[in-house]
């Protein structure tokens, strides 16, 4: 497009009605967006009618809170609700402005909203579906959870921004043989989510040059040496990655730039972090990477996850780190496909209101 | 997050930040530290009032640092609190740029007379 087309379209915008139209952007729980026009006349929203807007949601009572224009936004009141009407994660007492492009909260259920010229409403609502695309395009290359064998394998991943910089893999390497990772790109959102992709696909098709997939640090070495990050534009990233002999119940182990894996196993089920100290791939040019491993006890459950998971801020503004989650995975009762869940769930209610940080990846396998 | 730039001689400077370095504060700088990098010959990046360090803002410093270093110039991390020094550890950024606890190492490390 040249510049003076550009220009062109953008004197026609300025030509079209200047008229600022107020959004609330409702997520349903299959993900899609509804983009809800608010005109000059207040509006209620609610579980079911009286309301204006009614959202089946128990969380939010009958008549949960009123939306009005305020000046050139928007203004919510609460309106005796059982969950309270939260804005950036306080809940109000008194009538509240809104900014656009922030959340607010009716109990956990959150509503955005957007001041927005028409044009700008319908490039958005065009990105919205891009997104909502590429978000089903990452689920896609996603291994499928993993209920019997000698590996066993559940995950539960939640992109911070509809698509983001987490990838994982596993799978079975030879008949002897299984192996599996996962990786963090710094960053999230679109661009990060396109290199966890590409490199996501290299692995998956074991397309890296020289590399043994029964040799982690092998494939870590592989990796770092295909993706320099030389520029702000490359990817950096980490990773945690293994191969599991079946028969030897033999984990060999490579870390990069990670954070410990976590290992439990009976009796004691006490959390043992698994690392090894090399750093983020990409970071430095033909540097080797340094493996470990360990011979895995029976039942032996190893937790990988990003550090979404344990980046967070607590509703009362504590910042937490990696020694607060692994408490969280020594509660648990022993192997379960539903762990990662159970995990998500946890770190959810300990968090503040709104989306989370960071992307949120959590894979757990199972090793009987 | 606050930074400040302090201009130092030699074509050096000091950065110092002072906060939580999340994703929305990495935005802000991106810009300031790729201007930096390009143009001074010696950087120290003052983490000592820095309360959080999110993997992008790691990304930076190491854009920044490979940037500075490619054209020959240093670049310090001074003072990290013990709970950034073990993200610096984990990433392993300290392979890339070391790491100093106090102004006069920080000095001698990027060329300056202490």
């Amino acid at each position: 497009m040249t510049t003076q087309s550009t220009r062109a379209i953008r004197l026609d915008r300025t030509t079209e009605a200047v008229e600022a139209r107020h959004f609330l952007i409702l997520t349903e729980p299959s993900g899609a967006r509804r983009w809800l026009v608010v005109g000059q006349a207040a509006l209620t929203i609610g579980r079911s009618e009286p309301a204006d807007i009614v959202v089946a949601d128990d969380v939010i009572s009958r008549v949960h809170c009123r939306i009005e224009p305020h000046g050139d936004s928007l203004q919510v009141t609460d309106l005796g609700s059982t969950n309270g009407t939260f804005v950036d994660g306080r809940r109000i007492a008194d009538p509240t402005p809104l900014k656009s492009g922030t959340q607010f909260h009716l109990g956990d259920r959150a509503f955005g909203y957007e001041r927005r010229l028409r044009g700008e409403q319908e490039d958005a609502e065009t990105l919205e579906r891009d997104l909502e695309s590429a978000s089903r395009y990452v689920q896609m290359l996603l291994p499928q959870p993993v209920g019997d064998g000698p590996v066993r394998a559940a995950w539960h991943f939640v992109p911070c921004a509809r698509v983001g910089g987490d990838a994982f893999g596993y799978g079975p390497i030879d008949a002897g043989t299984w192996g599996g990772f996962i990786l963090d790109v710094t960053g999230h959102g679109a661009a990060a989510a396109l290199h966890a992709v590409s490199i996501l696909n290299l692995i998956g098709r074991k397309a890296l040059p020289g590399a043994d997939p029964r040799n982690p640090a092998a494939v870590v070495a592989a990796l770092n040496d295909m993706f320099p990050a030389d520029s702000a534009e490359l990817p950096l990233f980490s990773m945690w990655a293994f191969s599991y002999d079946i028969a030897a119940r033999r984990l060999r182990y490579c870390s990069a730039g990670h954070h410990p894996a976590i290992l439990v196993a009976p009796p004691d089920r006490q959390p043992k972090p698994l690392n090894t100290a090399n750093p983020l791939v990409g970071m430095i040019a033909g540097r080797a990477f340094a493996a470990d491993e360990i011979v895995l006890p029976p039942a032996a459950t190893l937790y990988l996850f990003s550090d979404g998971v344990f980046e967070i801020e607590t509703a009362d503004n504590r910042q937490l780190a990696l020694q607060d989650f692994i408490p969280m995975i020594a509660k648990g009762a022993g192997p379960s496909r539903s762990e990662p869940q159970r995990l998500y769930r946890e770190v959810r209610a300990l968090a503040r209101q709104g989306p989370l940080a960071d992307d949120l990846c959590i894979v757990t396998l199972e090793f009987p | 997050m606050q930074y400040k730039i302090v201009d130092g001689p030699a074509e050096t400077a000091i950065v110092v930040l002072d906060g939580k370095l999340d994703y929305s504060a990495a935005g802000q700088i991106e810009m300031p530290m790729s201007v930096l990098a390009g143009s001074k010959k010696g950087l120290i990046i003052d983490l000592s009032a820095l309360t959080f360090l999110a993997s992008i803002g790691i990304r930076h410093l190491v854009t920044a640092a490979k940037a500075i270093q490619r054209k020959g110039g240093r670049i310090v991390l001074l003072r990290p609190t013990a709970s950034i020094a073990e993200v610096l550890a984990t990433s392993g950024v300290t392979e890339l740029i070391p790491v100093v606890q106090s102004d006069i190492e920080a000095r001698t490390a990027i060329g300056l007379a202490g």
